[in-house]
């Protein structure tokens, strides 16, 4: 299978504080990947790697064979904080279309416009399109980012907590979206969201420093099951993070 | 032939229009990316542009372009790189222009005559050259901000989902930069140095709680701008004091009457 991502033997200090250690992943075309890992476990860092935002101390990283900033036009990306002012002038449309950017000189085309449209409907606040963000709930910004990295219709998909602060309702919804853009498209997620994780994604990573990989939810889960005979709560690799699944 | 004072009440009015829109223009982003103390900084810098001037014995103002542009490239390289904060770094900028501006002058033979009005400004000494090259800054910031407004929007809103979609942040940050040394040299001569950050943000967060399209912002506080530019000019040729002053003192004023409402 081709792969999207290909990390090998990275490393990331900061201040001789090591960050990442020994990071060895392959995430194939067409995967959806969670990674989960306590607070502080390099997460985010990760990510960034992916992204070309940071760059590894030692080690190497492609994305679809080329360095990472030079495929960041195929990446979407939603990132956990965002570094905004709420009362920017700018609306919802103005926020999700800037996804389209192509290069400078280059305007942004009807198709982009008609892109943007599609997305907010399909996250259900295309009637938000004129609101500014200072107006939004938590719930509805997040869904606005969201609709930013996805307007981009890449190849990768990079989401950082994509759930955290959306409500119950539409994270079913959210995972819905997903399910069907997973047939076009590499999906790595961040997330805490353990359950629901567990009934979506191909397949499940842990990191915390260093990264764990494991093969499909549903089987790792159900072996751990079979032994335990109960719904699962496990500590792996030391990490005191909880693997549930939904029950 | 012209009145001579008419003249200078004629010359100063132009001004007044072409300081406005450096102002509203590049005062927009000076506000929504939150870059005004780092603003000051590069019109603090400017002085040693003007000592420089002096020094050659050439039109301080002109000299004060190169010079504010390189403080300008030099906040935005230093601010970023050096493992010191970025307010630290604007302060030592700050003085360290200043310094040289009074180095230059003091090196210069001859008394400094007219120094207080590039430190605090006298609309009535805008001369018809300074008008040309004013209109000629007024064009650069215009056309780059027609051609970039979509660039300096993303970095102004949101520098790492910018660089993630690809915009050249770092370019198009220092372009902003210079934008910013280019409206303190149109500003220079009317308001002054140290007068020059009222001008550059009072127009524009005023207009702020109206508008949230950025080209309305820009051409709203424009507007203001005038107005306010303008009766400045009329109540300090009244009162018979300093413009620039004046000026300030009348956005203030404004700003305070809008803000509390």
């Amino acid at each position: 299978m081709d792969k999207a991502v290909e990390i090998k033997k990275l490393y990331y200090k900061i201040n001789n504080k090591t960050i990442l250690e020994d990071i060895n992943l392959e995430i194939y075309k067409n995967e959806f990947l969670a990674i989960i890992g306590p607070n502080g476990g390099g997460k985010t860092t990760l990510l960034k790697m992916i992204l070309g935002l940071l760059k590894p101390t030692s080690g190497k990283i492609q994305v679809f064979g080329l360095k990472p900033e030079e495929a960041r036009e195929k990446i979407g990306y939603l990132p956990q904080r965002r570094h905004f002012d709420a009362d920017f002038p700018i609306n919802v449309f103005e926020t999700v279309l800037m996804g389209r950017y192509h290069t400078p000189l280059q305007g942004y085309t009807q198709e982009d416009k008609e892109k943007v449209e599609k997305w907010l409907e399909k996250l259900e606040i295309n009637n938000l399109k004129d609101e500014r963000l200072d107006n939004l709930s938590g719930g509805q910004l997040q869904r606005v980012f969201l609709a930013r990295a996805l307007v981009r219709e890449g190849e990768l998909l990079l989401l950082d907590e994509p759930t955290s602060s959306v409500d119950p309702l539409f994270q079913e919804k959210f995972y819905e979206i997903l399910d069907e853009l997973k047939k076009e498209m590499t999906i790595v997620m961040v997330s805490h969201d353990i359950g629901m994780v567990a009934t979506h994604v191909d397949r499940i990573a842990c990191l915390n420093q260093r990264l764990f990989t494991h093969g499909p939810p549903g089987e790792a889960l159900e072996s751990i099951e079979d032994v335990y005979k109960c719904p699962v709560e496990l500590i792996v690799h030391g990490i005191p993070h909880r693997i549930l699944k939904k029950h | 032939m012209i009145d001579p004072e008419y003249q200078f009440m004629q010359n100063a009015f132009i001004a007044a229009i072409l300081v406005s829109i450096a102002c509203g223009v590049v005062g927009t982003y000076i506000v929504i990316k939150r870059i005004v103390s780092l603003s000051g900084g590069i019109s603090h810098a400017a002085f040693g542009g003007i000592g420089l001037g002096y020094f050659l014995g050439i039109n301080p103002v002109t000299t004060a372009i190169p010079f504010s542009i390189i403080s300008a490239f030099l906040m935005g390289v230093i601010t970023r790189n050096v493992k010191i904060s970025e307010d630290t770094a604007i302060g030592i900028l700050w003085s360290v222009g200043m310094s040289l501006g009074v180095i230059f002058i003091n090196l210069t033979p001859g008394y400094a005559s007219d120094i207080f009005s590039y430190l605090f400004g006298n609309i009535l000494t805008v001369t018809r050259t300074d008008l040309w090259m004013m209109l000629v800054l007024d064009l650069i910031i215009i056309s780059n901000v027609l051609l970039f407004n979509r660039e300096f929007t993303a970095i102004s809103f949101d520098e790492e989902f910018s660089q993630v979609i690809g915009v050249p942040v770092n370019l198009f940050y220092l372009l902003l930069l210079t934008l910013v040394a280019l409206s303190v040299v149109i500003l220079i001569k009317v308001v002054g140095i140290i007068l020059v950050l009222a001008l550059l943000t009072i127009p524009a967060i005023a207009v702020r709680q109206f508008t949230f399209k950025i080209p309305r912002m820009m051409i709203l506080s424009s507007m203001i701008g005038i107005i306010f530019t303008l009766t400045g000019l009329w109540v300090s040729y009244i009162l018979d004091v300093s413009s620039g002053a004046t000026i300030v003192m009348i956005l203030a004023i404004f700003f305070i009457a809008i803000y509390y409402r």
